[in-house]
């Protein structure tokens, strides 16, 4: 048997063994873990209030034992390659666990719309109201079109499949990015570890939104360049190939990442034009042009309004952290609760998130120690440096209040390098003779630490559990929670008309509703709707829109993307209740009819009369 | 094609996914079919054909297969989205289709005569222990219990219930309104309605009780009219018969009265 068969047959030998496999057990384990977060999102949904130590634990149970696997020495590549993946999915199987089975992230609602409107009309690019930018960027919602047209499956059920699939690309491509570069399974296995615990990874970046595959495509591209530089020289041309249907593909799925893989590309370009290297490898940079080149056909000929629909993000990010750093606008609080009824993360979790950006930060210096000593001669190691260098400042952004969001995205990106990074640091290696175990339990105490921390960091502390969007009633019969209802209602009942209405419903009406609606910044809704008085400026933009349905949800959480779809409690406080003024208001306007009313939901009909009295209007 | 026992593999596998995705009439048994149709066999099949004789390694095979035929999904969704019929199931399986045979045939052109691998038998080679089968299906049926108890509605004694009043946008056919009352509260509830239409000397009144998810209809037909009439309705529940529980509004279209 020569070398490279005996390697492949390792990777499994201790399958014939009569004890069971190492894998065995930690897949057992992390099923185990699944099943606990399962049954804590059902408690949770069933109003259970379970303690958060029960799906943390489960989280712990899938994660623990493949971090401390992975720091392992014996443990083969093939191995190791397993347990990032089994972790990845382990981990996107949290959130599904955490939906209903519905779209429960305020992105995925847009882009499921975007995905039934492929499937009514059998042709990409058809408008999505609330963000039309995303109807122009179809490689998601054409991806997920081939799965729902061979199986009829939902919207739902197929964009989990294909963001499962995309989540598998992302962990296993950063895998062989990470050993292809470092030249060690170890180094990549706990560097892809350590990519859990960025902030958006358990939930944000497990939706179906076009991100969520994008990325896995970028990191699929770095990985074809670093073997382009490091690979044989043979399969040059098909990694070429493979680099740029990877280009194509992020320019036709996500503007942002599109403009991320030009800047990786660039800067790789210019580090390979800086390092000395005998034999000089090859530059990037004419996969640079053809991002380039591509990014701006599609931005000029298919998707001219994503340079409207990012600048003022980016501008106001910008002055905001100005302000900020100026001292001129105070800073974002972290953690606290954005009104009556969301309250603060508390002390253990909140203390728990900062201990985690601590290890990350106290990892840093010894991981680039490391990436400057041995891979200093390799330009992606050092856009990994840089990256992580980067990291810690979009981390600055998120205490200027209109720049959080941005630094959250750029830190998604920046996030791959901390990565390698720290998968270098080398705690795990440390074997003192009193302990020698005591380097990988620190390493994979650590890990979890910054997994925990990252998830707390990226998403509400009150959120992190399901909330019931249906229900058993206590007679038996299931309901609905209002907007849900809401929305279902609209669907049956009518046909045609624009809708406004503010984040939580209008997202609804999306999709499942799949209703043309309008959101908060159509016909400034966003201030027409909660005011008090419907002066005669707003019912002009509201007509000028042709805006013919008006939703007024009385719920506190009504503008609230994360919390807004959900039944209310019974024992809802006062504070939870928005003014009936906000509604009534509509009354005063002439030939309106009250058309739906469920209590903290209320539709008027605002071309009610003058549709009445020509009936063929109506009609169409 | 011959010696390259893959690439048959491939084909045959192809052929089998789409006929079965075709014919099958149940969509979850479509998935099966359709999932390596899609998200498998065109990046395994596109991958042979760019790297020809060089074949990646082993490790590279998973995000290269994956992260390919997501690749070439998005894009094909593209070139479908230009064709006479567009998106669409047929087109998918055609396009898909024709895409891994032309490039499973390309990639044997490119590989030239076959050469033995002598590691590709090691994979069917696994003979785990009865305590690592154990463990092993024991974590399937675990994680499917996980995500089937995900899907589970559940009593949730604890969340507000509510009633929906509602009227659906009347048509212009008849000049008639539908009206409807759905009960989303945890119990039955006891109701009256009251239907007051313009040009009626009474209101309309119904009582009645609804189960939770139980919804009461009322069809309400104006007089002959020359002009919209206005329809207003209130619901009360038994409980509190004075006080009004819901309301809405609606204009019946004008019915031929002149």
């Amino acid at each position: 048997m020569d070398a490279a068969a005996e390697r492949r047959g390792a990777v499994f030998s201790s399958w014939r063994s009569a004890s069971p496999n190492p894998l065995a057990v930690i897949t057992f384990a992390t099923a185990l873990g699944l099943l606990v977060c399962s049954f804590a999102n059902t408690l949770s949904r069933a109003g259970e209030a379970p303690s958060p130590l029960l799906y943390w634990a489960g989280i712990l149970l899938i994660a623990l034992p493949i971090f401390y696997r992975l720091t392992s020495e014996e443990a083969s590549a093939g191995e190791r390659l397993f347990l990032v993946c089994l972790l990845g999915l382990s981990l996107y199987g949290v959130k599904l666990v955490r939906d209903t089975p519905i779209f429960n992230f305020a992105d995925e609602a847009l882009h499921g719309y975007n995905s039934n409107q492929v499937s009514h009309h059998h042709h990409l690019f058809h408008i999505n109201p609330i963000l039309e930018t995303s109807s122009y960027y179809p490689g998601l919602e054409g991806a997920t079109s081939a799965l729902r047209s061979l199986t009829g499956l939902s919207a739902y059920g197929a964009g989990a499949i294909v963001i499962g699939a995309a989540r598998l690309t992302a962990m296993s491509a950063m895998f062989v990015l990470f050993q292809r570069v470092s030249g060690s399974a170890r180094i990549a296995g706990i560097g892809t570890a350590v990519f859990t615990g960025n902030f958006n990874f358990l939930f944000w970046s497990a939706q179906f939104s076009y991100q969520s595959m994008a990325i896995s495509l970028l990191l699929l591209l770095m990985l074809a360049v670093v073997e382009l530089e490091m690979g044989p020289r043979a399969a040059r041309g098909a990694w070429r190939g493979v680099a740029a249907l990877t280009i194509a593909a992020v320019v036709v799925t996500h503007h942002v990442t599109s403009f991320a893989l030009i800047a990786v590309l660039a800067v790789l370009s210019g580090l390979a034009a800086i390092v000395r290297r005998v034999p000089k490898p090859a530059n990037p940079w004419p996969l640079a042009a053809l991002a380039v080149a591509l990014t701006i056909i599609w931005l000029v000929v298919v998707a001219s309004s994503t340079v409207g629909y990012l600048s003022p993000i980016i501008s106001n990010a910008i002055s905001s952290s100005l302000h900020t750093a100026t001292g001129e606008a105070p800073t974002r609080e972290l953690f606290e609760g954005t009104s009556s009824v969301v309250k603060p993360t508390p002390l253990v979790p909140r203390s728990i998130a900062i201990l985690a950006v601590i290890l990350l930060a106290v990892g840093l210096p010894f991981g680039l120690r490391t990436v400057w000593r041995r891979y200093r001669s390799q330009p992606m190691a050092l856009l990994f440096g840089l990256g992580a260098i980067g990291f810690f400042g979009a981390l600055a952004l998120r205490l200027a209040p209109a720049a959080w969001e941005t630094g959250n995205r750029a830190s998604e990106f920046l996030f791959i390098g901390l990565a390698f990074v720290l998968g270098c640091v080398g705690l795990e290696r440390w074997r003192p003779l009193a302990a020698p175990w005591i380097g990988r339990a620190l390493t994979a105490g650590a890990l979890a630490i910054v997994l925990v921390g990252g998830a707390i960091s990226g998403w509400p502390w009150d959120s992190q559990l399901a909330r019931p969007m249906r229900a058993h009633s206590e007679d038996g019969p299931t309901i609905s929670s209002p907007p849900l209802a809401m929305s279902e209602w609209a669907s049956e009942n009518i046909s045609g008309g624009r809708f406004g209405a503010l984040t939580a419903t209008a997202r609804l009406l999306l999709e499942p509703g799949d209703k043309k609606v309008y959101g908060d910044f159509t016909a400034e809704l966003i201030n027409t709707i909660p005011a008090p008085v419907l002066t005669g400026y707003r019912l002009s933009l509201l007509h000028k829109e042709h805006i013919r349905f008006v939703v007024v949800d009385l719920r506190a959480v009504s503008k609230d993307g994360i919390r807004g779809f959900y039944f209310s409690e019974k024992d809802d406080p006062k504070s939870a209740w928005l003014p009936r003024s906000m509604a009534t208001k509509f009354e005063t306007v002439p030939g309106v009819a009250r058309i739906y009313d469920s209590g903290s939901i209320i539709i008027y009909d605002l071309e009610a009369e003058s549709l009445a009295a020509t009936p063929d209007a109506a009609q169409s | 094609m011959r010696g390259h026992r893959d690439l048959r593999l491939v084909i045959a596998a192809t052929l089998v996914c789409a006929v079965g995705g075709l014919i099958t009439p149940l969509g979850p048994v479509r998935v099966v079919f359709a999932t390596p149709l899609a998200l498998v066999l065109p990046g395994y099949a596109l991958t042979a054909a760019l790297f020809g004789a060089n074949r990646p390694e082993r490790l590279q095979s998973l995000p290269l297969t994956l992260g390919v035929s997501l690749a070439s999904l998005a894009l094909g969704s593209l070139l479908l989205n230009y064709v006479p019929g567009g998106i669409g199931g047929l087109a998918w399986v055609i396009l898909l289709v024709l895409m891994i045979l032309l490039s499973c045939a390309v990639a044997a052109r490119r590989r030239g005569r076959p050469r033995r691998d002598p590691g590709a038998t090691k994979w069917v080679r696994l003979r785990p222990s009865p305590l690592t089968w154990m463990l092993g299906t024991g974590s399937l049926v675990i994680a499917t219990a996980a995500l089937v108890l995900a899907q589970v509605t559940l009593d949730a004694d604890n969340v507000a219930g509510y009633t929906q009043l509602w009227v659906a946008p009347p048509g212009a056919a008849d000049g008639s309104a539908r009206l409807g009352v759905t009960s989303e509260q945890q119990q039955r509830r006891y109701y009256r309605l009251e239907v007051e239409v313009d040009g009626r000397s009474s209101p309309i009144v119904e009582t009645f009780d609804l189960a939770p998810s139980e919804t009461h209809t009322v069809t309400v037909r104006s007089n002959p009219s020359a002009s919209p009439v206005r329809l207003a309705a209130r619901l009360y529940l038994r409980a509190a018969p004075h006080d009004v529980y819901r309301k809405v509004s609606a204009w019946l279209p004008a019915r031929g009265a002149l």
